[in-house]
């Protein structure tokens, strides 16, 4: 039994552009059949939220040194190349294709 | 709410001429400030985000920006437009150090980002769609831009 899987979505000041963003990865990963559960920060907050974080999705630039994985969003914001940020998330994630 | 009804004309600036991305903001903000949309300091807030955080976004030939703030410079929830003549440089929204030129620039006021979602969600993967982003840059006048965007957004 999978867990459900916990993304952080950062973006500059945690309103428009995550909030599209987190509602977008959560529908196209439960099509997929996986268990999502998203939390949103902005960038200046994430050291602050990375408790029990699988994946970060990001909409602007994070520091280098944060150790969990993350994935470019903006694809998810206005569609170019989301299939390709869908499969980088599901890689990162360690799931099967 | 209808959303579509964010794409008013009297907010709609169609060809308009600016050196630089604040100058843009500046001037949209303050069509905003005067319809009641935002508080006064919007204009300021929105100057100081888009210059650590810059929200240009490069979908194809014509590219867009999305300059925005926190909620609590916002009265209601609303949208300026501008088409630019020639296209004014924005930091990209993944790549801030990066500029690239922009054509059309949406100054959005967010009160509420959970009801905002829906219609945000559909103008955003509409800057993927290369026909609609000519349409809207190639139009002259405001009532034609206001119409495109109430048959994309609704």
């Amino acid at each position: 039994m999978a867990n459900k899987k916990r993304i952080l979505v950062v973006c500059g000041t945690a309103i428009a552009t995550s909030t599209v963003v987190a509602k977008k990865v959560e529908e196209l990963l439960s099509k997929r059949g996986i268990a999502v559960e998203t939390r949103q920060c902005k960038a200046a907050e994430i050291r602050s939220n990375l408790d029990g974080v699988d994946l970060i999705v990001a909409t602007t630039p994070i520091p280098k040194d944060i150790n969990v994985p993350s994935v470019r969003g903006l694809a998810f914001l206005t569609g170019v190349g989301e299939d390709d940020a869908v499969k980088e998330i599901l890689q990162k994630l360690g799931i099967e294709q | 709410m209808d959303f579509a009804e964010l794409a008013k004309e009297e907010l709609i600036f169609p060809s308009v001429e600016f050196e630089d991305n604040v100058g843009v903001i500046r001037f949209l903000a303050s069509k905003l400030i005067d319809e009641g949309v935002v508080k006064a300091d919007f204009a300021d807030a929105v100057v100081e985000r888009e210059k650590g955080f810059p929200t240009g976004l490069q979908v194809g030939e014509i590219n867009v920006a999305i300059p925005h703030t926190d909620a609590k410079y916002v009265n209601a929830a609303g949208m300026a437009v501008a088409t630019l003549k020639r296209p004014v440089n924005f930091g990209k929204m993944d790549e801030p150090e990066k500029k690239i030129p922009v054509h059309v620039v949406f100054l959005l006021a967010v009160l509420d980002p959970q009801g905002y979602i829906k219609f945000l969600s559909k103008l955003a993967r509409k800057f993927g769609d290369a026909s609609f982003m000519s349409s809207i840059y190639s139009a002259s006048t405001a009532k034609e831009i206001a119409k495109i965007l109430k048959e994309n957004l609704s």
